[in-house]
């Protein structure tokens, strides 16, 4: 065990590698910079495209020192070497768009936040929809299944952004209970939190749908049943507990994705996390935090699969984290 | 027995919660939506900053709340007889926000760190430019920032010495690059100096709190000299959600309101009555980029795509009333506007008929043989009814076909100064931050105007040669890119037209003229030119389209002067009162 959890770490290093190059090889080749977009957009009101000949002057001047680490001056294996010396050191600089706070700051504030949010959301998540997907899989084809089945494709099409005007809509106007806007209390994380598992209900109570379905037509569960096991006894006692296993492998990405894939209900409800960051960097060209953000987007989303993984191991003893079948 | 245990714990709430919330009450709080930015740090001119303009941070000069210039934490001052040396005594009483005293040294230094090329840039200079050697030191062409024009005379007394007379000099001392700083905090903490409670400050406010992309919240100064009439005890500024929500659900007082919105306001009583419109100083224009074609070296074709337009009808059907006709880059609001000049406002007014004539003669009758105008946006402005009315407006008066290209804005942000194919054009917005006859004839905006003026084979030669100075620059090569520039600048002098010439010439002249009357004429006839030619004031030709009107929501409780220059934000928060 010990063993393989090494060698999956030696793996998850090598692929950030991998990633890290790929995406500083992107960014590199994108057009626009930090430096053309603050001229031409990060001014108050003077949004003026016509760049004077006194003003092109000072395209000099706005690659600060803090900016060289970056800039066009220094040769991109340089820059690449740089990066991944700061991420090692956890050294990574300013943010060109936040500039009077470090990368690291950034990551360490924002963070926890969003993975609060994503947690909380994906427990919630898992307490509607799997009693969901148990009940529309016990009561198969009667108006049960399809009215369930027909709210787990609508709940999973709505995007999260949709289904936070609809809780606004709901929380703070026809029962106005809850803020729109604000952190830092915890009635704040409710609109958020339930914006975002609106779609985690969905993928998780179909999950659990086809699961227990597909596990309530095994021979053991035909056996079970034949040496006169009360319903409570089959269902929850053997199906349920083989039917869940399917649905640890789809948590892992989940949290990840919502840790980072949350910027239009962030920006919504005012949720300082790592997703309006994350999408503020690549419209301003803001490199260090765009792959400081990829790599650590990259970082959660291996190590959920490997903790889903060894989650896997302890609850279906048949598999081999080898890889081989016992 | 239980039911009286009850009754007393519900009794104890109700009154706990009771005096929780008359304390609440008794704080004067007013929050509001629509600021942005990223930084505390003066030297990084983003939006933001303009924060420090309403309530952080105090020059020399101020805005009062009817907008009149007059003395901020300036005690008096005195101007040399040609107008070059500005000496400002800085009151005893000023003091930043931990109490230390305000003195001299802190105005030189914060300027000084502005300028400072190690330290941030933005993209706004304003009045320090006018100090002597202060736009050379800001380009590192002089390393020593000794000769800058800035000398402390004694710890109240500081003196600036201007590279020639500039009258608006004084208008600029209310802007942020000529604020002060705090050296001490700044030097003992570095980047942690503009942390929300490290932050000295020396307005009515101080930072209390700042969470990026959710909100601020502004404490008042106990050390502010006015300190007493300072009626808001916290400003909030969020930074996010949906203000129009967040106004209805009172999470926020004052929020901006677009066109979208005014058939809802409309129709609700009590929005309709906290409804306040007012004029700004912007004016939205379109660019004609680079590119190399025989139409648009002929002025009737510029003239006639203006008079295509109905700006009237999309003043009043796109912009729901919201907006007024543009015919000029300056608003009236600015001293020496020719916005209302009969002459540029019959040039040019709507009129199809007119407009197809001058076409015609071109040698484009019916828009036949005319090229696709590419109109280049980025995604940003894709929702922007303006641009379609644009376009059909076009069409349909011209006879010409107009394809319009999204593209992300980094992309755009490249694109646009690159050297087309086919005619281009794109859409922004411009504001003049300061009713000085001035601000829209500075040195920069005029050479723009001269290259405004050019030759479209000029122009391209000019695109080119900026490209490889910006890469020049960009790889570090200094001598080359300022070869460049002097090349540039060389043709742009002399190929300019003679009307351009001339409006450089009245502008050299208005600012060495003292008389004020004299000096406003001198830039009126500037202006004229300028609008009457489309020369705009960036380094390709432009036309302005409408001037948009500001538009808030204002909670009635609440009484707020707008500044009509800094597109519309209060003038400072110290002057909002509650009614």
């Amino acid at each position: 065990m010990a063993s393989y959890i090494i060698k999956r770490i030696g793996w998850i290093i090598f692929n950030l590698l991998i990633l890290s190059l790929i995406t500083f090889i992107l960014i590199k080749n994108v057009p626009g910079s930090f430096l053309e977009l603050q001229i031409l957009i990060g001014q108050a009101g003077t949004t003026a495209t016509g760049l004077t000949i006194a003003e092109a002057e000072k395209v000099k001047g706005v690659e600060t020192e803090m900016m060289k680490r970056w800039g066009e001056t220094v040769p991109l294996w340089k820059q690449y070497l740089t990066f991944i010396k700061g991420l090692v050191t956890l050294d990574m600089g300013p943010s060109f768009r936040w500039p009077t706070q470090t990368i690291e700051e950034i990551i360490a504030k924002t963070f926890p936040v969003s993975f609060t949010i994503a947690i909380l959301a994906v427990t919630i998540a898992v307490f509607i929809g799997i009693p969901l997907g148990v009940l529309a899989a016990l009561k198969q084809n009667s108006w049960i299944d399809y009215l369930v089945s027909a709210l787990v494709m609508i709940v999973s099409a709505i995007p999260n952004y949709v289904m936070a005007v609809f809780v606004i809509f709901l929380f703070s106007f026809w029962i106005p209970i809850l803020p729109t806007y604000g952190w830092g209390q915890p009635k704040n994380y409710i609109l958020p939190v339930l914006a975002m598992s609106f779609g985690p209900i969905g993928s998780i109570a179909g999950y659990m749908r086809t699961s227990l379905l597909d596990t309530l037509k095994q021979d053991y569960i035909r056996t079970a049943w034949a040496k006169g096991g009360t319903e409570r006894h089959v269902i929850f006692g053997h199906a349920m507990k083989n039917s869940l296993i399917p649905l640890v492998t789809i948590l892992g990405p989940m949290i990840s994705q919502l840790i980072l894939g949350t910027v239009f209900v962030e920006s919504m409800f005012g949720v300082p996390g790592m997703g309006q960051y994350f999408s503020q960097a690549a419209g301003s060209r803001d490199y260090p935090l765009m792959m400081a953000q990829t790599v650590i987007f990259g970082l959660i989303l291996m190590i959920m699969n490997l903790i889903v993984d060894i989650i896997y191991f302890f609850l279906d003893p048949r598999i081999r984290l080898s890889g081989k079948e016992s | 027995m239980k039911t009286k245990r009850f009754l007393i714990l519900i009794l104890s709430l109700a009154i706990l919660t009771g005096s929780f919330l008359g304390t609440a009450h008794a704080e004067k709080v007013f929050r509001w939506s629509g600021s942005w930015g990223n930084t505390w740090d003066l030297s990084f001119h983003q939006g933001f900053i303009w924060v420090h303009m309403m309530g952080l941070t105090e020059g020399l000069m101020k805005w009062d709340k009817d907008m009149n210039l007059v003395k901020g934490v300036a005690d008096s001052y005195t101007i040399s007889e040609d107008g070059t040396v500005y000496t400002f005594k800085i009151r005893e009483d000023a003091k930043w926000s931990n109490g230390d005293k305000l003195t001299a040294h802190d105005f030189e230094y914060g300027i000084k760190y502005i300028l400072d090329p190690k330290n941030g840039k933005g993209s706004f200079f304003g009045g320090a430019w006018y100090i002597k050697n202060a736009k050379d030191y800001a380009n590192a062409v002089i390393p020593d920032p000794d000769q800058v024009g800035i000398k402390v005379l004694d710890e109240h007394t500081i003196q600036f010495t201007l590279d020639g007379p500039h009258p608006d000099f004084l208008t600029t001392c209310s802007l942020p690059t000529l604020y002060p700083m705090h050296k001490t905090s700044i030097e003992k903490l570095g980047n942690k100096a503009f942390d929300a409670g490290n932050l000295v400050t020396n307005g009515p406010y101080k930072l209390a709190a700042y969470t990026p992309n959710v909100e601020y919240v502004l404490e008042k100064n106990p050390y502010y000299y006015d300190a007493d009439k300072v009626e808001i005890d916290k400003i909030v500024g969020k930074l996010g959600g949906d203000p129009f929500l967040m106004y209805k659900r009172n999470e926020v007082d004052l929020i901006n309101v677009g066109a979208a919105q005014l058939p809802v306001i409309e129709k609700d009583p009590v929005l309709k009555k906290e409804l306040i419109t007012f004029p700004q100083s912007t004016v939205n224009v379109i660019y004609i980029h680079a590119f190399d074609h025989p139409a648009f070296d002929d002025i009737r074709v510029y003239t006639a795509l203006q008079k295509a337009i109905d700006k009237e009808k999309i003043c009043k059907f796109v912009y729901r009333g919201l907006a007024k006709p543009a015919y000029s880059w300056v608003t009236d609001l600015i001293p020496g506007s020719t916005a209302n000049d009969p002459e540029v406002v019959e040039k040019f007014r709507f009129d199809p008929e007119a407009a197809r004539e001058l076409l015609a003669e071109a040698g484009y009758p019916g828009g036949e043989g005319f090229p696709t105008i590419h109109f280049l946006i980025h995604t940003g402005q894709a929702s922007d009814p303006l641009i379609l009315a644009v376009k059909s407006e076009w069409e349909k008066n011209l006879g010409i076909k107009v394809v319009i290209d999204n593209l992300e804005v980094g992309v755009w942000s490249v694109k646009i100064w690159q050297v087309h194919d086919e005619p281009t054009v794109s859409f922004s917005g411009a504001s003049i931050l300061y009713p000085d006859p001035a601000a829209p004839l500075t040195m920069n905006y005029v050479e723009g105007a001269l290259a405004g003026s050019l030759k479209r084979k000029d122009v391209v030669e000019i695109t080119k040669l900026g490209v490889q100075q910006t890469e020049a620059l960009k790889a570090g090569d200094t001598k080359k890119a300022t070869e460049l520039a002097e090349k540039i600048k060389d043709i742009t002098y002399a190929k300019a037209s003679p009307e351009a010439k001339k409006m450089m010439n009245l502008v050299e002249q208005a600012q060495r003229t003292a008389d004020p009357d004299e000096r406003l004429e001198l830039y009126r006839q500037a202006n004229k030119i300028r609008d009457l030619n489309m020369y705009g004031y960036g380094s390709t030709r432009s036309f302005p389209l409408i001037q948009p009107m500001a538009a808030r929501l204002v909670k009635s409780d609440f009484e707020v002067p707008f500044n009509q220059y800094l597109v519309g934000f209060p003038v400072n928060f110290a002057y909002i009162k509650t009614k």
